[in-house]
């Protein structure tokens, strides 16, 4: 008992007092608790600590989601543009091409040629253009 | 009993393991504490299924935020704290603030040839019931859990001066309900 205690607390020589701090102090065990009570705390924890766990394994999966779909969207605009860009026609469909320029304009089939592999050169610079403009943003 | 510095130091024991391994710790700390907060808990709600339902809140509450009691500067007097918290909650839900004249709702234990002095431990109980449940505490956390007012007042957020009060005026009444005190002096 320290200073305060000594100078606060009923007076310590009543032997009434005293009987009667004993008294209470012996009832103190006196209460247990019930036979079910620690299963039953010990249950709830767990149910408790678990469904914590699930709904943090939940948020997380959701974040990882929101990861992969902000990551995924450019990612997958970026391919589709690198394989659009990589798309190229093949020699059939550029000797139709050129057949088809030689006939419009009246020219030989060289410069047929030749205008078919100019306008397809323009396109893969547009393409390429967009692309770069894209991968700044 | 326990010397209270051995007894503080194992709930803070118990407190680091509840840190590591959570509710798998929990058992410990439940057979180390759950008689004081039990008594404690029933001090205040004057019902033991209600104090049993304060007690385990509490648990749970510590085994589901693992850190909790080990933050604490002094982990059995917040663990008191808790258990009251718990306790007041129940008793504002239930408003169950009328006196149990009875003590049906109590599971004790005593010996077959103590039957003398449970007649005691009953008095006591029963005198406890009908204090004011401000200085019933006081008195239960000076003498079970043997405390200072210092400590005391800290806990319940009280002036040590009004912790000692509020003992000295809950123990004159008990002098006049505990018959067997005085018969105890008497002889």
């Amino acid at each position: 008992m320290n200073r305060l205690d000594s100078e606060l607390s009923p007076d310590a020589d009543s032997p009434f007092e005293q009987a009667i701090e004993r008294a209470i102090r012996d009832a103190g065990n006196y209460v247990r608790p019930s036979d079910d009570l620690r299963p039953r705390v010990v249950e709830a924890a767990k149910d408790q600590c678990g469904q914590q766990r699930a709904r943090r394994t939940a948020s997380g999966m959701m974040l990882a989601f929101g990861l992969l779909i902000l990551v995924a969207t450019p990612s997958m605009k970026l391919i589709a543009d690198r394989l659009e860009r990589s798309q190229s026609p093949t020699s059939d469909e550029m000797q139709q091409q050129a057949m088809q320029y030689s006939l419009q304009s009246g020219i030989g089939p060289n410069w047929g040629l030749t205008e078919a592999f100019t306008r397809l050169r323009e396109l893969q610079a547009d393409r390429f253009g967009r692309l770069q403009a894209t991968t700044r943003q | 009993m326990t010397p209270p510095e051995t007894f503080f130091e194992r709930v803070r024991q118990c407190a680091e393991r509840i840190a590591e391994s959570r509710e798998a710790a929990l058992s410990g700390l439940y057979d180390l504490t759950a008689s004081r907060l039990l008594r404690y808990a029933t001090t205040i709600t004057r019902n033991q299924h209600d104090a049993e339902d304060a007690l385990q809140m509490t648990l749970v509450k510590v085994a589901s935020e693992r850190t909790l009691l080990l933050r604490a500067e002094k982990p059995w007097p917040y663990l008191l704290k808790m258990v009251r918290n718990e306790s007041l909650i129940i008793m504002r839900r239930k408003k169950r603030w009328s006196f149990l004249g009875n003590l049906s709702d109590l599971l004790t234990q005593t010996n077959v040839d103590e039957r003398e002095i449970e007649e005691t431990h009953r008095e006591v109980w029963k005198a406890l019931r009908t204090l004011p449940t401000q200085q019933s505490e006081v008195v239960v956390l000076k003498i079970w859990e043997e405390m200072t007012f210092a400590q005391i007042g800290e806990m319940l957020d009280v002036s040590p001066a009004t912790a000692a009060s509020r003992y000295r005026y809950g123990l004159e009444k008990l002098e006049s309900k505990i018959r067997v005190g005085k018969t105890e002096v008497n002889r």
